[in-house]
């Protein structure tokens, strides 16, 4: 349903030009979950704003395609696009605390995204206009307390009106992904959604987010940088490194038999809860600045264990290793 | 919960108004010679007799503190005094230039307002553009700008060069109108006299035009920048993703939220429109409050001066006042 | 960096400026604003007009006192007038480029002095309203309110109605609210710095609390201090102005731009340069002033918000 080739995003700035999104190939499947992996700083927000098309300045998409159901919405026009956006992609954010309107209460802001996509059509009969605005509005008002119940906000009538900062931050998420849910979308992008929150808080949005996949088969983009929350939840896995995809597969394949050296190292860092006191792994280096970051190359080649001369001047792309699972990897070239 | 914090907040402005008051009380004590050898000044010709009768009017012969109970105890009955070179009380005379003045300041707040908003909205939506760039520009010179100046500068242009618009007064002088509201623009539609509205906007354009640059300036200023920290802001971004028309995005989910640090720079900004009304009132003849308390002060007419002061200091704490009520209005989360 | 639409990368606007000693590198700012260049533009016409003002009796055509009656409302050369007299005379004869030059006297000094004062005053009561709170914190802080709830120019049209013109009387009414603003920039600087490790530091080591006021926390709010008095004293020249313009300032033989604009009120119709070509000489120093102010700012402070002009 999704299918994103060659995808570039650049950011113009004054140190030059940052390539934030460096030729990404990525697809997902209906109603299957995707997990997006990697650092921050790899993209892998970028990577869902260019879905939307909503990549802020001075971002730019410069190249590639991404097909939703076929069509390509980088050639949609602004107002398609904002047709699109909300009703047949919604988008999760990484911090609620931030990403509701202050000044208006919540169950406005759901109401709201009813509204814009015409989810309750206004009635044709009726003498005044005003009477069907305020029919429409209650409509309107109980399709909002209803899916503030199915996302988990108790007392929702009385929840309507309150504002954002009257929740907490797990509420808050709750009533986002209310709005998310709200035009029943086909593909939900959510960008770190629980980073954001307690660990106890974190198990129930998940659980309220796999509901949502299983009951209504909508398919998800899942950004982490949490590789095991992303085993546990995800059908597939894609790791991102420096604007490009290093390594994706299912699950299984991906976190059983990793192939690429990043995705070990990725792997081995997650703390394990063992009695031994070990020392923790940590990936040498840092992230690579992407303003200065040759062109040619692997771009993992300063920090990889594995790296031999010839990962300076080689030309990769996705190598499929086996049925579904690609690397880019010399390795495996 | 909300009317409560209102209430505190107009319980609050009790005290401030009282210290104004007590201060201004103590500033005239600070003038030089008091109001009756002053008033007798000019007439050399007057008896002892006279004298101790005119301080026996002013409670003169009372001690201080029965002077200031006096004082405030007359104020709470609105009356402020009697002024010196007229010879009636001060209440009257700012009861009489007040619509002229409140329909000056309303009209530059007007102004103002649709000037400067909408100025910072597009400056900051069409960010380093030459619109912005020449709107920054202009409202930069504005704020740098003295009104008396820019006042005369328009009369120059619109008054002496061009012969468009009057320079002096509120209203053609052959006209007269019925009083109503005071509000000459007002009084002359519910008078349903044609004439005399033109004649009074055209009377009014230039000196509210004058008033309302500086707040313009500044609004433009402080919208624009609220409006560019908003417009970063996760929730411009979410709305966008919910497929909010980007009109909608501006114009609800940004400027709603940009309105609330301006609002405060308006509660401020209300304090330099009494000033500078005081200014633009003089260079335009405009006959309100302004111009009365400047040729008070030339005729050393303290009773006026003060009453007026006082007026103005009121003023400006109510429109804080509800320039705080309005906050609570715009800002769910704030505490007053 | 340019910002556009608002969206900047995370790494440059919570990139917080370093704290350094004051004075200490006065010539790394001069660099700085080298490299701006409105606030340099700003900066040279400033330092033209202070030239302009303390040499004033060298580069003036006439005497301060001179007038001729007979050449009374003559025009600026561009407006058919002579050399003799570049600016045109007003309506007793005076030379106007004269009266403009003496005029840039009063209005620096009095933006200068008042500023200073104001500073000083108000770093002084914020410092110890910040640092040592209580009941002196809520004395000062309620006056300051107080004295916030007057409109700026008509306090001052009030005590100098009180007062009667005069320099140091302008200047008193002028100094008399102005200095409430750096109070609250510093009382607020004062509590955040308090809390940190330096000043603790510094206190675990014994040094006296007025020690560690002016050798600790004041350099390092210094330059958020110099960047206020900057931006104030635009305003002060307007305020100066103002009250000139309304006969409220030094008495009237001292030449100002605002007495010279007031005197030209009434022949804006036959002679506008009287009261346009001071206005013109008040402008640009006052943009000049701001220009450089928020160079300044944006160098040195760029937290600092400065809007409204009460």
């Amino acid at each position: 349903m999704l299918e994103i080739r060659n995808l570039k995003v650049i950011f113009e700035t004054d140190r030059g030009a940052v390539r934030a999104v460096n030729g990404l190939d990525l697809s997902l499947e209906k109603g299957k979950i995707l997990g997006l992996v990697g650092e921050s700083g790899s993209g892998k927000s970028m990577t869902l704003l260019s879905i939307l098309r909503l990549v802020p300045y001075p971002g730019k998409i410069v190249e590639g395609e991404i097909l939703f159901e076929g069509e390509d919405l980088l050639k949609k026009s602004p107002s398609e696009m904002r047709e699109i956006r909300g009703k047949d992609i919604a988008m999760i954010f990484q911090d609620p605390m931030t990403t509701l309107n202050p000044v208006f209460p919540v169950g406005e802001q759901i109401r709201e995204s009813l509204r814009v996509h015409n989810i309750i059509k206004p009635e044709r009969e009726g003498i005044l206009g005003f009477l069907r605005e305020k029919d429409r509005r209650k409509k309107e008002y109980e399709k909002v307390v209803e899916l503030m119940e199915k996302v988990g906000i108790s007392y929702p009538e009385k929840r309507y009106f309150s504002y954002p900062h009257q929740f907490s931050g797990g509420m808050q998420q709750r009533a986002i992904i209310a709005i998310a849910l709200s035009c029943n979308p086909k593909l939900l992008l959510a960008d770190e959604p629980t980073t954001a929150l307690d660990v106890t808080i974190q198990a129930q949005i998940l659980d309220l987010l796999r509901k949502i996949n299983e009951v209504n088969g909508t398919s998800i983009i899942f950004v982490t940088h949490d590789l095991a929350v992303a085993a546990e939840f995800c059908d597939e896995i894609a790791v991102m490194y420096a604007g490009q995809i290093v390594e994706k597969g299912p699950v299984d394949k991906v976190i059983g038999e990793p192939k690429h050296p990043y995705t070990k190292g990725l792997l081995k860092s997650i703390p394990k809860i063992t009695r031994k006191k070990e020392k923790l792994y940590a990936i040498p280096g840092n992230v690579p600045d992407l303003a200065s970051l040759s062109p040619k190359g692997c771009p993992f080649y300063e920090r990889c264990e594995e790296a031999v001369e010839e990962c300076k001047e080689v030309e990769l792309s996705l190598i499929e290793v086996s049925d579904g699972e690609f690397v880019r990897c010399i390795k495996y070239l | 919960m909300r009317e409560a914090k209102v209430l505190k907040r107009v319980l609050y402005t009790i005290p401030i108004m009282l210290a104004i008051a007590i201060t201004v009380f103590i500033f005239m004590r600070f003038t030089p010679g008091d109001p009756v050898d002053i008033m007798m000044g000019k007439e050399s010709m007057v008896s002892q007799q006279d004298i101790e009768l005119l301080k026996r009017e002013f409670n003169l012969d009372k001690p201080i503190y029965t002077q200031l109970y006096i004082f405030l105890t007359n104020l709470l009955k609105g009356d402020l005094g009697k002024s010196i070179t007229k010879g009636v009380p001060v209440i009257q005379l700012i009861r009489e230039t007040l619509p002229a003045t409140i329909e000056l300041a309303l009209a530059a707040l007007m102004l103002g307002l649709l000037i400067g908003i909408p100025i910072g909205i597009i400056s900051a939506v069409k960010q380093n553009s030459w619109l912005d760039r020449s709107m920054m520009a202009i409202s930069f010179t504005g704020i740098s700008m003295p009104s008396f100046w820019l006042g005369l500068i328009l009369i120059l242009i619109f008054s002496a060069k061009l012969n468009l618009l009057p320079s002096q007064g509120r209203i053609n002088f052959l006209i007269s109108i019925p009083k109503v509201t005071g509000f000459y623009t007002i009084d002359s539609l519910l008078n349903g006299d044609w004439e005399a509205f033109v004649s009074s906007l055209r009377h009014l354009f230039l000196p509210a035009l004058t008033l309302s640059a500086p707040l313009a300036a500044v609004l433009a200023r402080v919208m624009r920048s609220s409006m560019l920290e908003v417009l970063r802001n996760d929730y411009v971004v979410f709305a966008r993703a919910k497929g909010v028309p980007e009109k909608l995005v501006i114009l609800k989910h940004a400027v709603r939220n940009a309105l609330i640090p301006t609002v405060t720079v308006l509660g401020m900004e209300v304090g330099a429109l009494l000033g500078g009304n005081m200014i633009v009132e003089n260079v335009f003849g405009w006959p309100g409050i302004g111009r009365l308390v400047v040729n008070a002060i030339f005729d050393r007419d303290y009773p006026l001066v003060q009453g007026v002061v006082m007026f103005y200091a009121f003023t400006f704490v109510m429109a804080n006042l509800l320039v705080d009520v309005l906050y609570t209005y715009l800002d769910p989360k704030i505490e007053l | 960096m340019t910002i556009k639409n608002g969206i900047v990368p995370a790494k440059y606007y919570e990139v917080s400026y370093k704290k350094s000693n004051a004075m200490t590198n006065l010539l790394n700012l001069l660099g700085k604003i080298k490299k701006r260049s409105t606030a340099l533009l700003g900066m040279l016409i400033i330092i033209v007009y202070i030239l302009m003002a303390i040499f004033a009796p060298f580069i003036s055509p006439y005497s301060v006192k001179y007038s001729d009656l007979a050449a009374r409302l003559k025009p600026p050369v561009w407006s058919g007038g002579t050399w003799a007299h570049p600016l045109g005379t007003d309506q007793v004869g005076r030379d106007l480029l004269t009266q403009i030059i003496y005029g840039s006297r009063i209005s620096i000094l009095v933006g200068f002095l008042t500023v200073l004062i104001s500073a000083f005053i108000g770093t002084f009561l914020g410092a110890i309203a910040g640092y040592y709170r209580g009941t002196v914190d809520t004395v000062i802080s309620r006056f300051a309110d107080f004295l916030l709830s007057f409109p700026f120019l008509i306090f001052a049209v009030g005590v100098m109605a009180v007062l009667g013109p005069g320099f140091w009387n302008l200047i008193l009414a002028l100094t008399f609210k102005s200095w409430v603003e750096f109070f609250r920039l510093v009382r607020g600087e004062v509590l955040e710095e308090k809390n940190k490790e330096y000043v603790e530091a510094a206190q675990a080591l014994g040094r006296s609390n007025g020690a560690i006021i002016v050798s600790e926390i004041l350099p390092n709010i210094f330059q958020s201090i110099f960047v206020l008095a900057t931006l104030r004293m635009g305003y002060m020249i307007i305020m100066e102005a103002s009250l000139s313009y309304l006969g409220l300032g030094v008495p009237p033989d001292i030449p100002t731009w605002g007495s010279l604009i007031n005197s030209g009120r009434n022949h804006i119709f036959d002679a506008y340069w009287i009261s346009t070509l001071p206005g013109i000489a008040l402008v640009i120093l006052v943009l000049s002033i701001n220009l450089f102010g928020e160079g300044l700012r944006d160098i040195l402070d760029p937290r600092l918000k400065v809007e409204g002009s009460e």
